[in-house]
């Protein structure tokens, strides 16, 4: 919950910005939450540059917020709120000047391999790579639904509230979501 | 055309050699059950560079500080 303190903002520069950074226990919240807001960023953009800007932009609006902040939501939940938004606001923006569309979704469906057949990866540099392209091919409601559920923090309630549906809707589509993505992910060998 | 010799020309050593090089790559090789896991692994592979935090704390450093409620301001702290 945040904690109203204060900060000498005129003490000298070093100093002021380790004040500010520890005012009401910011710097713990970046500390925990920094990875998964990062890691999403960068899955939804694609562009590590772009997600290291995300990341800042994201937890400056979280900072300005943080005194309204009623603990209604656990903190990742409202970090990824801010982030989803944030992301989804730049990518609309490409958009409109690329004019890029996600692909269609009913060709990786006929192409889907079964989900519960085990993926087969090899440990090197180029995984990440492969999950990018492979998530650049799917749907953005699947590719932002796998991103949630992947991090063990958010329950199933949680990345409803975040993608808008019902929990049992999140499972449905999640089946399907599995099944896109290792159809894609295979053909990234 | 295949520069390697016959097996039979190795000699142990070089089959051993040979045979823990094999063994590696295929330990290296695995397989993750679902896509959560592999993005998860992918996940803790990843790193958030440290400038990002350097340059979020020099942010915020120059935000002013929020406004404290107005019943703070009156009763205090």
């Amino acid at each position: 919950m945040a904690e109203l303190g204060s900060f000498d903002a005129r003490l000298p520069g070093p100093q002021a910005e380790t004040a500010a950074w520890e005012y009401r226990g910011f710097a713990g919240v970046y500390a925990e939450h920094a990875r998964a807001i990062y890691y999403l960023a960068l899955r939804l953009l694609g562009d590590p540059t772009q997600a290291e800007d995300a990341t800042h932009d994201v937890f400056l609006k979280a900072y300005r917020k943080f005194a309204t902040f009623r603990g209604d939501a656990a903190v990742r939940t409202w970090l990824y709120r801010i982030a989803i938004n944030h992301c989804r606001n730049l990518q609309q923006a490409w958009q409109a000047r690329t004019m890029r569309s996600n692909a269609d979704e009913s060709v990786w469906e006929q192409a889907a391999s079964p989900a519960e057949t085990p993926l087969r990866i090899l440990e090197t540099k180029e995984l990440g790579e492969r999950i990018q392209r492979t998530l650049e091919a799917l749907p953005a409601e699947y590719r932002l639904l796998l991103l949630l559920v992947a991090d063990e923090h958010l329950s199933y309630d949680a990345v409803a509230q975040l993608t808008g549906q019902s929990a049992d809707a999140v499972r449905g589509k999640l089946h399907r979501a599995r099944k896109v993505f290792a159809a894609a992910f295979a053909k990234t060998a | 055309m295949d520069p390697r010799p016959p097996a039979s020309r190795l000699t142990q050593q070089e089959q051993l050699a040979e045979q823990q090089q094999v063994a590696q790559t295929t330990a290296a090789a695995h397989e993750v059950g679902s896509p959560e896991e592999l993005l998860r692994q992918d996940a803790r592979h990843t790193t958030v560079p440290e400038r990002v935090r350097d340059r979020l704390q020099r942010s915020i450093a120059q935000e002013p500080q929020p406004r404290k409620p107005w019943w703070r301001r009156l009763f205090g702290p």
